[in-house]
């Protein structure tokens, strides 16, 4: 299995879209870093300015995790795309390409090329999170140096003493882990149903669209749906940096991620194994 | 705001009819800020704690710095929140009589010690202080309640707890009660889709924000660098 789950990674960044992923993290930290340097007091008075109007605030309020919560905040709601990319192409690249009559002569099982790729694909996601941390919050500390982080929410601000920070965003990265395995498997899912890469990229990020616009709406009838949307549990990493953690609530979303994941990779196993390779 | 400007108009129309203050008022504070002027320095350890609604902060450590007249610096590790109000911003006015036209309005049992009501009109009308309605305890002579109408910030009340350094009006303990507003943006720009407001919880009135400032390990004039201030 490992060393399917090698070869798979092998071909994974033998690919160049592969690499689009780091090349555009890479680039929008590094733009955000600069706006941050150059006008982040004024941007961030946004934040601030309700509190200002009746408060003066003290201390260092643009820090490196003040921008490494920002860069997050930003960047999770893209990076289902960045996953997308690769792990929409796993299955339906090599169909298109028509490698994968070529692997099923190997001798190894479909449900084993399926997991490696899987597996594969979880790799990467972790590296590219890997990524994301080290040149958000590691430049981040470097260039802005360390301070209590502000949480905006939409009806409440939560100050967070620096100490109490880093571990929260390794939580924090833990749960995004977790969340894009629920679209990795999702465009897995969909790649097996697909003869061509684009489809599967393409309907993921449209379901994953579609279920942040419900999840947004404060409407009744989206509210009994909404537990069930893997995309209202994909946020929870926010929840993390909450001044008292609601463990529960944690849990339940973690363990909704894991059922989704579960879910998926069971019926694109089920369809993989009578998938028809020879058209 | 419309009723503090209302009541500073009809204390100012009455006091400009007497044409001068009250010198019972003018006895009065000036016991306060006899006090306080043999202050021409101090630095103290604040633990600054911030109770507003919409607000989840724990309490922060900070140092504060004052030197004589009014000079004011606050120093901490972490982000503190504080009024907008200097503790010493009203021995500022007070210190000199031309400033301000003050009158005795009544009196008030707080904490089972009488206390007589001086109100304080700044003659200044740049000024954003409008009104400053003190609780005076005669007999310490010290101000143990403040009630500050400003133009910007609406009404602060100011209460105040003395203790190691009565003697210099210096408190151990300030409770600063502020009004505030609901705090609510979209949820798109917070990114928090998951928030859910009841309409019990958009009915509820908002509660005032407390600012609980305990004083601790005063240094009084002990010289402090004008450096400190600079910051």
């Amino acid at each position: 299995m490992w060393r399917n789950i090698q070869t798979e990674l092998v071909k994974i960044f033998a690919k160049p879209r592969s690499y689009i992923g780091f090349v555009a993290i890479a680039i929008i930290v590094s733009l955000i870093h600069v706006a941050m340097y150059v006008d982040g007091l004024n941007y961030i008075s946004f934040i601030t300015g309700p509190l200002e109007s009746a408060f003066n605030i003290e201390g260092k309020i643009l820090n490196g995790n003040l921008v490494c919560f920002i860069i997050l905040q930003t960047l999770i709601i893209q990076i289902p795309l960045l996953v997308a990319l690769v792990t929409g192409d796993l299955i339906s690249g090599e169909a298109a390409m028509g490698t994968i009559r070529l692997l099923m002569t190997r001798p190894l099982s479909r449900t084993s090329v399926l997991f490696s790729k899987f597996f594969a694909g979880a790799v990467y996601v972790f590296i590219l999170l890997v990524w994301l941390g080290l040149v958000s919050l590691g430049i981040g500390l470097l260039i802005f140096g360390p301070g209590d982080l502000i949480v905006l929410k939409s009806e409440t601000i939560t100050i967070i003493p620096a100490d109490d920070t880093l571990w929260r965003f390794f939580a924090g990265l833990g749960i995004a882990f977790i969340s894009l395995l629920v679209v990795a498997s999702f465009s897995l899912l969909l790649s097996c149903y697909s003869e061509n890469s684009i489809g599967p990229i393409i309907s993921t990020m449209a379901v994953i669209i579609l279920f942040t616009i419900v999840g947004s709406m404060d409407i009744p009838l989206f509210e009994k749906i909404k537990p069930f949307l893997f995309t209202t549990h994909m946020v929870i990493w926010r929840n993390m940096f909450d001044q008292e953690l609601d463990y529960p609530l944690i849990y339940n979303s973690i363990m909704m991620l894991f059922g989704h994941i579960i879910l998926f990779l069971f019926i694109a196993w089920y369809s993989f194994r009578k998938k028809d390779i020879l058209s | 705001m419309k009723k503090g400007s209302l009541l500073f108009l009809f204390v100012w129309m009455g006091l400009w009819a007497q044409g001068q203050s009250s010198p019972e008022a003018i006895k009065l504070l000036k016991g306060v800020t006899e006090k306080f002027n043999k202050v021409r320095d101090y630095q103290v350890d604040a633990v600054i704690d911030a109770r507003i609604s919409f607000l989840k902060i724990l309490p922060q450590k900070a140092k504060v710095f004052y030197k004589s007249p009014s000079k004011f610096h606050v120093e901490s590790k972490g982000i503190a929140i504080l009024p907008k109000q200097n503790f010493d911003q009203l021995f500022t006015l007070l210190n000199n009589e031309n400033n301000f036209m003050a009158f005795v309005s009544g009196a008030e049992n707080l904490n089972g010690v009488s206390n007589t009501i001086v109100n304080v009109i700044p003659i200044s009308d740049t000024s954003d202080l409008v009104l400053a309605k003190l609780w005076v305890d005669v007999a310490q002579g010290l101000i143990i309640k403040s009630q500050l109408t400003t133009k910007t910030n609406g009404t602060v009340l100011i209460e105040y707890f003395y203790g190691t350094w009565k003697t210099l009006a210096l408190p151990d303990k300030t409770i600063f009660t502020v009004d505030v507003k609901r705090f609510k943006i979209p949820k798109a720009i917070s990114a928090d889709i998951n928030s859910k407001t009841t309409q019990e919880d958009k009915n509820k009135p908002q509660k005032p924000g407390r600012i609980i400032i305990s004083f601790s390990n005063y240094k009084i004039n002990k010289g402090i660098d004008d450096k400190v201030f600079a910051k």
